[in-house]
């Protein structure tokens, strides 16, 4: 029996209410980019990238948001289902991966839409979507694999009323995890492969060329794996 | 024997909540748990679902480890559904969980328990108890266990639904009903488990109660009084 | 590992979390997730405590040069081989000061990231060498330079 495409619609029923907010958030961006005019303090392309990065805030925190409301809705009624605990974390991985990603696109695709009118010589959109797919790998991913990791282990610590204790660890450790990649990553950083180079000549040769080392990101890619894995052991262990 | 509870033992930090409890339950057994709030039932029915594990002792379903088991056992939680499940939502969501869920029959308990087509957050809480039910007897498993499934629907429907759900029971499948309305387990079940503090004070079959020459509620007074 | 007070009563916490949390739960890999949180914990207290030292390059000096500097260098080392001497760093980002006392070389290599700046000006291509008269100065600003290396030495290029 393949369940992940019930999952995927049951992590879609679950969260619809913040689909709809999160396609108003882009929708309201559309407006506010077609309606940006000049103005004594900024010009429309700050005011542009200013509407962008609180955007990007903001539906990066109601996509946080939204995972840890979503999980808490299963309560333990998911935890006797016949699908394992890998392929429901592998479900919510996908699903909540790709409306990430769906969005963080859309974001973006809006953003460059709006420059490549006003900019130019704004570098091409496969450019932009090449840094987009970049920041989602290295980002992203990994942070949706542990938030169900960190859910998953709060959870099996409820029975003895230590889950805030193990949501304190899981949180603090958060930062530990980042000091980690970040120290590792830029050990193995530009070391064996060649990096994904963003070119910005377009632009003046006032700017280099933004040149992406492939090590980390593959880094981040095998650690939200492991951490879905881990989490699907998780889950079938935990006691509700 | 389908399933075996051998001096289990389960605590909660420092509180205990079953202690030393052996049970067998054979194949084809209508049994009902009964006890007051907090007596130990929803702790023995996860026990066997596998949801907790035994502090001492063990626990066998079908063989092996409970939770192994699961594509056998049927657990109806107290917990609340999601509140926009609907019951075509449920057919959705059982059908594409539990391969043994027959969609034929959860249609036919949505008809006899009279649930309504609509979202849970739409249904009163005895619509929303009725809606759980069929979805977990609506499975062809061997095992059902059912915590306190008529909470909240009225007197009279409670009474039809048990003795229709019993009666009819299948011979090849348990079922373990805890409630602590002992009116409803009259004359209902094979077999009445009676739990107070985490501990069995009476396992009787039918024929021994009815022997004993009181009621189910008479005997519930005596034992847990 | 520093044995300040502060840092005895953060190990004493760690040690009666990761006690709680091991028998916390009945699920082997949530305890072993435990260890791992605390671990990471651990390591983020260990990395903090020295980080202020790390990562700071605080200047070099010989003969025939000196390099005074206020710049952030993460992942950083120093070291002369076969007469060159050099200042490598994961990321370089601030103000170095070049300064000849003889006739020098030097080179910037840098792979990617924001950018190097000499006398104000940004450079491109990922390297750039120059000599420097005796006396003569080179204002270098790392703009968060990733995987940036200055050499200083004879006959260096970027060829």
């Amino acid at each position: 029996m393949n369940a992940l495409p019930t999952l995927l619609w049951l992590e879609l029923r679950k969260s619809q209410s913040f689909v709809m907010v999160l396609a108003g958030i882009l929708l309201l961006t559309a407006v506010g980019l077609a309606r940006l005019t000049a103005n004594a303090l900024n010009t429309p392309e700050e005011e542009a990238v200013v509407l962008f990065s609180l955007a990007a805030v903001i539906g990066g925190t109601l996509l946080v948001v939204a995972l840890f409301i979503s999980a808490r809705q299963d309560g333990a009624g998911l935890l006797l289902s016949v699908p394992g605990g890998l392929a429901h974390q592998v479900a919510r991985f996908v699903y909540w991966g790709l409306l990430g990603a769906a969005f963080a696109l859309t974001l973006a695709l809006l953003l460059w839409a709006y420059l490549d009118r006003t900019v130019p010589g704004m570098p091409g959109l496969g450019s932009v979507l090449t840094f987009v797919f970049y920041g989602l790998g290295l980002v992203w991913l990994p942070g949706v694999a542990y938030l169900l990791l960190a859910f998953s282990y709060v959870q099996s610590y409820q029975l003895s009323r230590l889950g805030w204790l193990a949501g304190l660890a899981a949180f603090l450790g958060f930062f530990g995890l980042v000091d980690v990649l970040v120290e590792v990553g830029s050990k193995v950083a530009y070391a064996a492969l060649p990096p994904v180079t963003i070119s910005l000549q377009s632009l003046g040769s006032r700017l280099d060329d933004i040149r992406l080392p492939l090590e980390p990101l593959l880094l981040s890619l095998a650690l939200a794996a492991g951490l879905v894995v881990l989490a699907g052991r998780v889950w079938d262990e935990v006691e509700a | 024997m389908l399933a075996r509870l051998e001096a289990v033992t389960k605590r909660y930090g420092g509180r205990e909540g079953l202690h030393d409890v052996s049970l067998e339950l054979p194949q084809g057994q209508a049994l009902g748990l009964l006890g007051l709030n907090g007596a130990g039932k929803t702790t023995l029915l996860k026990l066997l679902a596998g949801l907790l594990v035994p502090s001492q002792g063990s626990v066998e379903v079908l063989g092996g480890r409970p939770r192994a088991m699961r594509a056998h056992v049927a657990y109806l939680s107290d917990a609340e559904t999601y509140p926009w499940l609907s019951p075509a939502d449920g057919e959705r969501l059982m059908g594409g969980l539990y391969p043994d869920f027959n969609r034929a029959r959860y249609r036919e308990l949505l008809g006899f328990l009279e649930v309504p087509s609509r979202p849970s957050r739409a249904l009163s809480r005895g619509q929303k108890a009725r809606l759980r039910l069929a979805m977990a007897l609506a499975r062809e498993a061997r095992l059902f266990l059912l915590d306190e499934p008529l909470a909240g629907i009225d007197v009279i429907s409670r009474d039809r639904i048990l003795k229709t759900l019993v009666r009819q029971w299948r011979e090849d499948a348990t079922l373990v009903l805890s409630t602590h309305e002992v009116a409803e387990a009259e004359g209902i079940f094979d077999r009445a488990v009676f739990l107070k503090d985490g501990r069995v004070v009476l396992d009787a079959g039918a024929e021994e109660l009815r022997a004993r020459g009181k009621s189910v509620r008479e005997t519930f007074v005596e034992v847990l009084a | 590992m520093n044995f300040t007070f502060l840092n005895l009563v953060g190990y004493a916490l760690l040690a009666v979390a990761a006690f709680l949390l091991w028998r916390g739960s009945t699920s082997l890999s949530a305890r072993l997730v435990s260890v791992g949180f605390l671990g990471l914990i651990l390591w983020g207290t260990l990395s903090s405590d020295g980080a202020a030292e790390d990562n700071r390059f605080r200047g070099y000096r010989e003969d025939a040069f000196q390099i005074s500097s206020r710049a952030d260098c993460l992942g950083c080392s120093t070291g002369k081989r076969e007469g060159v001497w050099f200042v490598r760093g994961t990321v370089l980002d601030g103000v170095m000061v070049l300064k000849a006392e003889q006739v020098v070389a030097y080179k910037v290599v840098w792979a990617g990231g924001g950018g190097v700046y000499l006398d104000g000006q940004p450079q491109a291509g990922g390297c750039f060498s120059r000599e420097l008269a005796p006396q003569g100065i080179a204002d270098l600003r790392f703009e968060g330079a990733l995987q940036a290396r200055l050499e200083v030495g004879p006959g260096l290029s970027c060829g």
